[in-house]
């Protein structure tokens, strides 16, 4: 057990991926404080309709998507971890990945629908304006997300093996946990603050 | 299959659910500055877990495991100040 | 140096050019930099270019200009590309075809400007109208750039070369930045807040990060000439 956690984790002093994943990542994360705090100073001007309108969101939905995503990384990050031990079920783990994350994509359809037939829509009020656009620029990258795990996948052999190195996996693994984490703190101002 | 799960990550994760539940009974509590700031801190001790486990950044060299850290921190403090109402 | 990464250089300068030129147009000549406030009623904004006249017109000329010049900037981004892909090269045509329709929008934005301020005695509302298709022309192709920034980063980063022609990194930059221009799509839904033409998310951002890709594009690209990335095979 020991030893095969030794060569299951990355070694020390490595950068996962190459580095130019981390240039779109840390540049991501900008981006996204920079939508936070302009989130947090609308908020302060107009606290009783953002409270009100916030009220009207399923936030069991929003749990639920959580939940999603964060079991989606789990098991990609374990995809990553079987890569490395040369474990041919890292398939099965990303194909496991893309589903949860295809989940995601659909509550979400459904949670836009059931919004829009109750007349909750895009310009109803300033707070809609920022969950339906939020969630949407978040939406983009759960597809883009996708697309590079099916990607990611569809470079493994017949026999589940992936030749060369695991630079490729643990890129699209660490864009997708970029995914998952960008959702927390939306999931947090969004739906439970 | 089961030896897989028996890792250090899929403890991460069952913290990281743990914590999504502990969020949302937060937030049934009440809506005061504390419970505001408390949802924040466990949604971005959430981030640096995702961080440092999943993307495997304990590992990674100290500029980015550091430049990470400190965007989540950042961030947490000025939005904690900017949710103070 | 070889007569042909000297032409590759002017082209890449050329960049830099038009994009002064079309930042000097559009704010300290024209005055409509930041863009005017979509609510702004029909006669406020027609009021605005009957003061800004001349500065508007002459910042016109600038911003057409600008989009021409463009040009050989995008060309030598396709070689590049072109030097990438080999014989076969679809996304590089691609590239060359959206860029084309892209870029021209900026000239029309020109065209249109001059027309809102060439008659002092047009109605207010013929003058905002126009006002309105120039500010949709010059921030709404974020979506033909959108795709340019893919196509770009999808070629450098499917480069399997040991030294690749452009650097890895510059490749996840126009993913990074096709991906933050995507919110000028939906200006045409918002009169105000963040995601308005004139917004912090739709405009400032886009903006600010549009000017960065720029930057290092020319950065990333006067070093691969200077290497001659370009020579040799």
């Amino acid at each position: 057990m020991a030893a095969s956690q030794a060569v299951a984790s990355s070694p020390r002093g490595h950068v996962p991926g190459e580095e130019g994943v981390w240039v779109f990542i840390g540049g991501d994360l900008i981006v996204f404080a920079v939508f936070f705090v302009t989130y947090a100073l609308a908020r302060q001007q107009e606290l009783a309709l953002f409270e009100s309108a916030q009220a009207l969101l399923d936030r069991r939905l929003g749990l639920l998507n959580t939940l999603l995503l964060l079991t989606s990384s789990l098991f990609v990050a374990q995809a990553v971890a079987a890569v490395r031990r040369g474990d041919d079920r890292a398939r099965r783990l990303l194909l496991g990945a893309i589903l949860l994350g295809s989940g995601f994509v659909i509550v979400k359809a459904f949670e836009y629908s059931a919004k829009i037939a109750q007349g909750f829509t895009l310009n109803s009020n300033s707070f809609s304006i920022y969950y339906y656009m939020f969630t949407g620029i978040h939406l983009v990258h759960v597809l883009i997300g996708l697309g590079v795990l099916c990607f990611t996948l569809s470079r493994f052999d017949r026999a589940g093996r992936r030749q060369g190195g695991v630079a490729l996996i643990e890129g699209s693994g660490a864009f997708w946990h970029l995914v998952d984490l960008l959702w927390i703190i939306l999931f947090a101002l969004l739906y439970l603050l | 299959m089961a030896m897989i799960w028996r890792s250090r990550i899929t403890w991460v994760w069952a913290m990281l659910i743990a914590a999504t539940f502990l969020s949302f009974e937060t937030m049934a509590l009440g809506n005061a500055f504390l419970l505001r700031s408390v949802i924040l801190v466990i949604a971005f001790t959430k981030v640096l877990l995702v961080g440092r486990e999943f993307m495997e950044l304990r590992h990674a060299p100290r500029w980015l495991l550091w430049g990470f850290q400190s965007w989540a921190i950042l961030t947490c403090l000025v939005l904690i100040a900017l949710f103070r109402t | 140096m070889t007569t042909k990464s000297m032409t590759m250089k002017l082209c890449t300068y050329m960049g830099a050019i038009a994009g002064t030129m079309m930042f000097v147009g559009i704010w300290p000549v024209a005055h409509m930099f930041p863009p005017l406030d979509p609510y702004m009623p029909a006669a406020e904004v027609a009021a605005y270019y009957r003061s800004h006249q001349i500065g508007i017109l002459a910042g016109a000329i600038l911003i057409a200009s600008s989009s021409v010049l463009f040009f050989p900037f995008l060309a030598a981004i396709a070689t590049f590309m072109k030097k990438i892909e080999g014989p076969i090269a679809p996304l590089t045509w691609a590239f060359v075809m959206v860029v084309a329709f892209g870029f021209v929008t900026l000239f029309f934005a020109g065209l249109i400007f001059t027309a809102a301020a060439y008659r002092l005695d047009r109605p207010d509302a013929v003058v905002s109208t126009l006002s309105d298709i120039a500010f949709l022309l010059f921030v709404m192709p974020a979506v033909p750039a959108f795709v340019q920034n893919l196509l770009t980063g999808f070629v450098i980063l499917g480069d399997r070369r040991a030294q690749p022609i452009l650097p890895r990194w510059l490749g996840y930059m126009n993913l990074w930045t096709g991906v933050l221009l995507l919110p000028g799509l939906a200006i045409g839904l918002f009169k105000t807040g963040p995601f308005a033409w004139n917004g912090a998310l739709a405009f400032w951002l886009p903006a600010v990060v549009f000017g960065i890709w720029f930057n290092l594009m020319i950065v990333a690209m006067l070093g691969a000439i200077k290497r001659d990335a370009l020579g040799g095979e």
